[in-house]
């Protein structure tokens, strides 16, 4: 009888494993994403990473950035930039048309502009307002002429922002409603469930390189342990999501997985409220940053998988980051409290430091409810900074609520109301060099400033850098900037996580790994 | 008649404290849905740019303007829609709706009637190793927290062995109807609803072995015992009927309670319930999807309550006579 049902249970479980091989057929990509993205429009698309790569597979930029971050033309052919830096001349590609048959031509790209100055959107609105004018003397050519010369226009701008469809566009009122994508690239959705998947497919009337795929099926797997078991039980063959050091091991060993790794560029970082108490002081900060024992972060907590520092923020793989800000000053626990004493500090009777007018060297510390790295991370420089005299107290808070905490309204002109926190800037912060955002003085310029710090020979380096198209006088500014953030520590930035992935060769072996970002762009879905 | 007038009394009430509390609670939460109405990168935006988004989606009024303008909304049936995905807020929560239903009713089904024989069973083998074990069992399974016995399920039945898929309700590339795609949506159903059913198996299986164990304590099960009525008539006819009045009131509450999915469950299993939908609602503070999940989930209880009140003097005679 025991017999029996055992053989049942076997039985029962083979008819199910039996169907579970039921064979998909042509070059299908099985790739997880970790949320839900809307309707993959560029009004409709969730997040920077992996939602922008979605939609930007059915929607086209004019320039994209190549593996090593330099600008190349898509749509556009060329493009003609006037000495004053002001007049940029873009001829489009011929050929292009749009995924229901329409040609795509410089109307749509002077629609597209006006348009995102409509429509608000954060990420494409702020690009389209840097441009004042737009002319289309033909069909094939666009006249940009921007409010002042920009040196990252090009690099920022031209790659980034998707082009819209006039003839569809030009009746929508509210572009959060458009339900069905249709764009000028590679591959088009085909099918959408919410929070299930996407199922998109190559577009054969493409007119750039073919695409890479007949077929990408991309789940909604949210958990990450999931995920990767999904990708051992062999139910997807890569994950948009980037693999924990600890489990890279585990697949390296797995003969049917590969794994891809390179630098990455979305920052952690320690923040400062720097406009009160002792934090306003940069020789406080300088003492706190000189305690944190970034060797320790990286390897327990990245396993090595990472880059450590820098305090200039532009970490080595950027192609602006100044060499000689790649290190931090250290300062063991008896050296940091020497120098906090010469600051004027005196310890007291619980080992806390405090000014003469008793103000202790005591702080709360947030950091996300969400995050096991930025958590263990915070605990850890507690530790350190505790032993130097310095005590830190650390808060996990749901992410949201930091948020409202560090950057209430997500505008720096109203205020903060946090003492240190943990945080970190995406990719585009680092490989657009971003510095002025950082640390300008001007909410307008130093849109990112969550510290409050105000330097004016910092404004006067960043405000010069903006209109200087001089690749090399540029590169000598923002080295000068770094060597700022280094010395007067704006914020404390702690490491970069490597981009690691894991992807199954036998499905897929030809991936593009783009600096800072990894795998999943663009470049890896088209055959070049 | 009375009765029944005051009983609808209090669910308006009731239905219309829930309205006002969906409303005001997710908006006294810190943080904004400013991310989701602006894209990424909202701190691009200038303040003035801010301020026209809030316009935009009347967040700018005050709360009670904003507050009157839904009641008068949720009357007329328009939910509003979904900051985040930009659809109908109805539309959103009926297409997880079957899902939910699907993986909380299945296993509700199981784990009732597993619950309710095997309390019933081992309260009339008081003491045996059969009650000793299940008792130890329902505490043992009862403590181990659910995402675990997720991933563990999923690690042994869908990694190893690979007798089940590890995510998601369907196949994406799979059949689309048919006797396939039930066989597919099976497959998907039985990691996840394995898990929840052992997650509630306990309650149903503790509460039914306590009132079996009150009941066979009563003198008219010792009457009919004396009487000669052969034990197993005793144990189905007499006591089960009697234990099964406590487990039912614990039942209807879980019905109540099945629309709000099972979060934790189908974060593991990806699964696309209503849980999810919640718990992404709340990070993105996506108000008119939590107004309206939240309102459909205050209906249901309340819904599950009336029946409760309708079927309950179906079973217990004692309340239809009005003898309590």
């Amino acid at each position: 009888m025991r017999h029996f049902k055992k053989r049942l249970f076997l039985f029962i479980g083979l008819l199910f494993a039996s169907f579970s091989l039921a064979a998909h057929t042509g070059k299908t990509l099985r790739m997880a994403i970790t949320q839900d993205e809307g309707t993959l429009t560029p009004y409709t698309y969730q997040t920077g990473y992996p939602g922008y790569e979605l939609m930007t597979l059915i929607y086209d930029t004019l320039y994209l950035m190549d593996a090593d971050l330099e600008p190349q033309p898509w749509l556009a052919e060329g493009v003609a930039v006037s000495d004053d830096g002001l007049t940029y001349t873009i001829t489009l590609k011929e050929n292009v048309s749009w995924q229901d048959g329409e040609v795509l031509d410089a109307e749509d790209v002077a629609f597209t502009i006006q348009y995102f100055k409509d429509n608000l959107l954060g990420r494409f609105t702020t690009a389209a307002t840097t441009i004042a004018e737009v002319s289309t003397p033909d069909a094939r050519t666009v006249v940009l002429t921007l409010e002042a010369p920009n040196a990252s226009f090009l690099a920022s701008s031209l790659t980034d922002i998707p082009i819209l469809p006039a003839h569809l566009y030009g009746s929508v009122t509210d572009p959060k409603t458009v339900q069905e994508p249709v764009g000028s690239g590679p591959y088009r959705l085909a099918e959408y469930r919410t929070d299930q998947f996407y199922r998109l497919i190559e577009n054969p009337d493409f007119w750039g390189p073919a695409p890479a795929f007949d077929e990408i099926i991309a789940p909604v797997i949210r958990d990450q342990t999931a995920t990767f078991q999904a990708l051992q039980a062999g139910e997807i063959d890569v994950a948009v999501r980037n693999v924990s050091p600890e489990l890279v091991q585990r697949f390296e060993t797995q003969s049917d997985l590969a794994i891809a790794q390179g630098p990455g560029f979305a920052s952690t970082i320690l923040i400062m409220d720097v406009t009160q108490g002792a934090l306003a002081r940069p020789e406080v900060r300088q003492v706190m940053a000189s305690l944190i024992d970034y060797r320790q972060l990286l390897d327990n907590l990245l396993l090595g998988y990472g880059t450590s520092g820098p305090p200039g923020y532009l970490p080595p793989a950027s192609p602006f980051a100044n060499p000689a800000t790649q290190e931090y000053t250290l300062l063991t626990p008896d050296e940091a409290q020497t120098r906090l004493g010469e600051l004027g500090f005196s310890q007291g009777s619980d080992g806390v430091y405090a000014d003469a007018e008793g103000n202790r060297l005591e702080f709360e510390f947030l950091t996300y409810s969400d995050n096991p790295i930025r958590l263990r991370a915070a605990e850890l420089i507690a530790q350190d900074l505790t032993a130097g005299g310095i005590r830190v107290n650390v808060r996990t808070m749901e992410r949201e609520a930091l948020v409202e905490r560090v950057w209430p309204e997500f505008d720096v002109s109203k205020g903060r109301s946090y003492q240190l926190s943990m945080f970190g800037w995406s990719a585009p912060v680092t490989s657009q060099a971003r510095l002025g955002s950082l640390i300008h003085t001007d909410p307008a310029i130093g849109n990112l400033n969550l510290a409050g710090y105000s330097n004016p020979e910092a404004d006067a380096l960043i405000e010069q850098a903006a209109v200087t198209t001089d690749e090399a006088e540029r590169t000598r500014l923002l080295f000068e900037l770094q060597e700022i953030v280094a010395r007067d520590l704006p914020l404390i930035t702690l490491f970069y996580e490597d981009g690691i992935f894991a992807y199954r060769p036998a499905v897929f072996d030809d991936w593009t790994f783009m600096a800072g970002q990894g795998i999943i762009n663009k470049h890896s879905f088209v055959t070049e | 008649m009375n009765w029944y007038l005051s009983r609808v009394g209090q669910y308006v009430l009731v239905l219309l404290a829930a309205l006002t509390l969906n409303f005001f609670l997710p908006r006294a939460m810190p943080g904004s849905p400013l991310p989701f109405l602006a894209g990424e990168e909202v701190g691009l935006l200038s303040p003035e740019q801010i301020d026209e988004v809030m316009a935009r989606y009347g967040l700018d009024k005050s709360l009670w303007q904003q507050f009157l303008g839904y009641l008068g909304a949720v009357l007329v049936g328009d939910w509003g829609y979904s900051y985040q995905v930009g659809k109908p807020v109805t539309e959103t929560i009926l297409e997880r709706l079957p899902w939910t239903l699907l993986l909380v009713g299945t296993s509700l089904l199981v784990a009732s009637v597993f619950g309710i024989v095997v309390g019933a069973v081992a309260a009339w083998r008081r003491g045996s190793s059969l009650d000793t074990g299940s008792l130890v069992g329902a505490i043992v399974v009862d403590s181990l927290p659910t995402f675990w016995l997720g991933m563990l399920l999923i690690a042994v039945f869908a990694v190893e062995l690979r007798w089940f898929p590890v995510y998601g309700a369907v196949t994406p590339w799979g059949a689309k109807s048919g006797w396939p795609y039930l066989w597919d949506v099976a497959r998907h159903l039985v990691l996840p609803a394995t898990t929840l059913t052992f997650a509630t198996l306990s309650g149903t299986f503790l509460v039914m072995r306590y009132a079996m164990l009150d009941v066979l304590g009563q003198d008219y099960i010792r009457t009919a015992r004396a009487k000669g009525v052969r034990e197993r008539r005793v144990l189905l006819k007499h006591a089960t009927r009697n234990a099964l009045l406590p487990v039912s009131t614990v039942i209807f509450l879980n019905l109540g309670l099945l629309v709000g999915g099972a979060t934790v469950i189908e974060t593991v299993f990806s699964y696309p319930g209503i849980g999810t939908l919640l718990y992404q609602a709340v990070l993105s503070r996506d108000y008119p999807v939590l107004q309206g999940a939240f309102l459909i989930l205050t209906v249901s209880v309340i819904a599950a309550n009336i029946l409760a009140d309708a079927v309950y003097p179906l079973l217990d005679p004692r309340v239809r006579k009005g003898t309590t």
